[in-house]
């Protein structure tokens, strides 16, 4: 196991019904906080991280899509935080009048940049390693089809640390590799990548970045934990959610 | 002294000598990031993409929250449109605590910047902080969320901002050639502010400017900028 506290964030695609790359990665520490949250855009994810982090810690943040833009409700919050109402939550981004009339792609896109660098530079602040990667085509985000002009220029313009956001994202993975349809009690045809997804997009891209991890020591626990998602790939499949990534895991 | 870089709107760049402009004639090199129409987010990035050295001193008069900026091919994307006052995307999609947020991220941000990279940062406030250029009551979150954040900032003297200090001395109307109806603070504003609010927090002696000061005022009530 591995000493340092892990914190992970992210939107839906790091915090979810069932298990998620953060999940399965979370198993090699000896702490670990997931602090990802379903319809997050990629502002609220700084501030829900900002407070949580301690020298020392290792972070990997999976960046939501740049399009997103929160729609915050009369009270002034978020709405739900939960996975049931995400879509209500996140809706603004969807919202037909925003996209003809406000939407700006290079604005949401340097807000994006500019988030991902003030966590990089906080890292250096405080004193932890912070991992980026991206859960949909990084200069394409959920909605473009192709990039914007200069949109490459601005993103190398921004200087940032262990960034692997224009490496194979999630959602390009799943598509390759695991493209199911799922039904569960809050979603009757989910798309997010389904347990055994996770597990593979965990192992294959995010962990063989994690230099505080020695590589020579993870084949057995790998194995073991390519069981167990497995097992909740067949309960995702199933129709079943909201159990923990430690379930059947503890038998293997 | 050092190098000076300002940031902010136009109550920190105009036509005509701004409380920047003053203070920058109290260091060897002053360098001018402040824009007209600039949002939060574009104040921030102008800074953070300047090539400070470690010791430079760098100040800002926050603008607004509420703006918003969009960009276009002859501005790019550090600089842009921000709109304070289309109804419909007031209506239908601002809300202040997200927009007070955003603006946090980027002091913030610019917090974290003068730490790696070493230099010194002063936050003012152009408006009233917890208000904008559009509110008349602090929202209960943004109260909340300002008591919870101020301590993360080093030199924060956001409270004494230049629109309600405007105000104390008498507000101006100045007609010249880009607006007949023209509220921006004039130069007078602007050096007393600087005396009596920046250069205290900043703890910087000034020179006596008093015959320019007082020059670049009557200008200005002539109409004549530049």
């Amino acid at each position: 196991m591995i000493n340092n506290r892990l914190i992970t964030n992210g939107c839906s695609l790091t915090n979810y019904c069932w298990p998620t790359w953060a999940d399965y990665l979370g198993l090699f520490f000896d702490y670990y906080e997931n602090v990802g949250e379903a319809g997050s855009d990629n502002a609220c994810m700084i501030r829900r991280q900002y407070n949580k982090v301690k020298s020392g810690d290792i972070v990997v943040v999976l960046w939501s899509g740049w399009n997103r833009h929160v729609k915050w409700n009369k009270k002034g919050m978020p709405t739900p935080k939960n996975v049931n109402n995400h879509w209500q939550y996140n809706y603004e981004t969807w919202d037909k009048n925003w996209l003809v009339n406000f939407y700006d792609p290079m604005e949401r896109f340097v807000s994006s940049m500019d988030n991902i660098v003030a966590i990089d530079y906080q890292s250096k602040v405080i004193g932890y390693n912070v991992y980026h990667f991206s859960g949909f085509p990084w200069l394409l985000g959920e909605i473009e089809k192709y990039p914007q002009e200069k949109q490459q220029e601005v993103y190398e313009s921004y200087r940032v640390d262990n960034n692997y956001l224009m490496e194979q994202n999630l959602e390009e993975f799943r598509q390759t590799n695991f493209e199911l349809v799922s039904s569960t009690k809050y979603n009757s045809h989910d798309i997010h990548p389904t347990p055994l997804c996770h597990f593979h997009y965990m192992k294959e891209v995010i962990l063989p970045k994690i230099k505080e991890i020695d590589h020579t020591q993870m084949n057995q626990k790998l194995n073991n934990l390519e069981k167990a998602a497995k097992l909740h790939q067949q309960l995702v499949l199933n129709g079943e959610s909201d159990f923990d990534v430690t379930h059947g895991y503890e038998f293997i | 002294m050092t190098t000076l870089w300002t940031g902010g709107c136009s109550y920190t760049q105009y036509c005509w000598p701004t409380w920047a402009d003053y203070l920058g004639n109290h260091y060897n090199t002053h360098i001018q990031c402040g824009k007209s129409n600039m949002d939060c987010a574009s104040i921030s990035r102008k800074i953070y993409f300047s090539d400070i050295k470690p010791g430079d001193d760098v100040v800002v008069a926050w603008t607004s929250f509420d703006r918003f900026t969009f960009y276009n091919d002859k501005q790019g994307w550090k600089g842009g449109n921000c709109t304070v006052s289309n109804k419909e995307f007031f209506t239908n999609h601002y809300h202040q605590y997200e927009r007070f947020s955003a603006m946090v991220d980027h002091l913030y941000l610019l917090e974290q910047d003068s730490k790696a990279r070493e230099y010194n940062l002063w936050h003012f406030s152009a408006f009233p902080f917890l208000l904008g250029e559009t509110h008349l009551d602090v929202h209960d979150k943004i109260q909340e969320k300002f008591d919870s954040i101020k301590q993360q900032f080093k030199n924060f003297f956001v409270d004494k901002n230049l629109w309600d200090f405007r105000e104390t001395q008498g507000t101006i109307i100045t007609k010249h050639k880009y607006n007949g109806n023209d509220n921006h603070p004039t130069p007078q504003c602007h050096w007393n502010w600087l005396e009596q609010i920046v250069a205290p927090a900043m703890n910087i002696n000034l020179k006596n400017l008093s015959d320019k000061v007082a020059n670049d005022q009557q200008r200005v009530l002539n109409g004549d900028v530049s």
